[in-house]
């Protein structure tokens, strides 16, 4: 078996990126100030953050995304190697 | 992690694409129980890793902890909607053509069609259609002349004579031998040529469902008559015949 001929499961770790995207969005409710009558809300979202990848290539060379948020926050002296992940969204209504 | 395994550029961006199509979908079903949600305009990866080359593709190979010097792939895919997909896209008309796979091109051949972009008939026809000199941009000695003809015995491969049935028949009072069959004469520049135990036969009509010979009374099949239908030059169809 050649390295580009592995196939093994995602690493439990390990999120599918469709899973993880929705997570990186911010869910707020809307800022409502009664007394002087307005009303905020987030209407777009412009996120980028390291991530860490699992990168599974089956036996046909399907390649499955899994990521992660940096796992451990403590100084090693092999540090993971840290990809980006930039997601521009925009908050839409939904359809009536 | 463990086995950390090489992949294609291409696999992974489908990949991608994979996941933020369901990103879309699962942001859709959150949308019907809240009432406002977001729509994933942009997504971009960068993603650490190191290129290779086995002599035919590049793949990558994600880079681990402790391994430094890693290229920098930056992935950005925008938003499109199936409307534009469906009003950018243009359809092809008729039978998809043959793959260059399907062309009997030798390994080097192929290699360096893929390696320019070739990856179809239709590649190709466009290519020449802009009169581009293959030679001047391959390392090979590319012909277009020599692979319009492996064009045409790939399209003949996909559309092969077959004969359902000979039959005894007259023509004019004449008797004349009846093929019939699928795909037996579709060049229309070039005439079947028939040849009843080796000698020339005429052929009174011919078309892609029946060919109609004329057999010559001074020498009738026999017991044991071999008849060679050369339809085109890529369609050659040996039978034997017992009468």
């Amino acid at each position: 078996m050649t390295a580009h001929e592995t196939s093994r499961p995602l690493d439990e770790a390990f999120l599918p990126l469709h899973e993880l995207v929705p997570l990186l969005l911010p869910d707020l409710p809307d800022l409502v100030d009664e007394e002087a009558g307005v009303r905020s809300s987030v209407v777009g979202c412009d996120v980028t953050t390291p991530v860490e990848l699992d990168v599974v290539v089956d036996e046909h060379g399907q390649v499955t995304l899994g990521g992660t948020p940096p796992l451990y926050h403590f100084a090693t002296s092999t540090l993971p190697v840290f990809h980006s992940v930039r997601l521009v969204a925009v908050r839409e209504a939904a359809p009536p | 992690m463990s086995a950390n395994a090489a992949w294609r550029l291409e696999d992974f961006v489908d990949s991608l694409v994979v996941e933020l199509d369901k990103t879309r979908e699962t942001l859709a079903v959150k949308a019907i129980n809240k009432p406002l949600s977001y729509s994933v305009k942009e997504v971009a990866l960068d993603v650490n890793a190191f290129p290779s080359y086995d002599g035919e593709r590049v793949r990558f190979l994600t880079a681990q902890p402790g391994e430094e010097g890693a290229s920098k792939l930056t992935i950005q895919l925008g938003s499109i909607t199936d409307q534009q997909v469906r009003a950018s896209t243009k359809l092809r008309e008729g039978e998809p053509t043959p793959s260059i796979e399907e062309l009997g091109v030798d390994d080097e051949t192929r290699k360096e069609l893929r390696r320019i972009g070739v990856r179809s008939v239709d590649d190709l026809e466009a290519l020449e259609a802009k009169k581009v000199d293959l030679k001047a941009v391959s390392d090979v000695d590319l012909d277009y002349g020599q692979l319009a003809r492996k064009i045409q015995k790939a399209r003949r491969a996909r559309s092969a004579p077959t004969i359902d049935g000979m039959s005894l028949s007259t023509s004019d009072g004449e008797p004349c031998l009846l093929v019939e069959g699928r795909n037996l004469s579709v060049d229309p520049t070039f005439p079947p040529v028939v040849v009843v135990d080796d000698a020339l036969a005429e052929v009174l009509s011919s078309g892609p469902g029946h060919l109609s010979i004329r057999v010559d009374p001074g020498s009738p099949l026999h017991a044991d008559s071999q008849i060679v239908l050369t339809l085109d030059p890529y369609a050659v169809v040996k039978v034997n015949v017992r009468a």
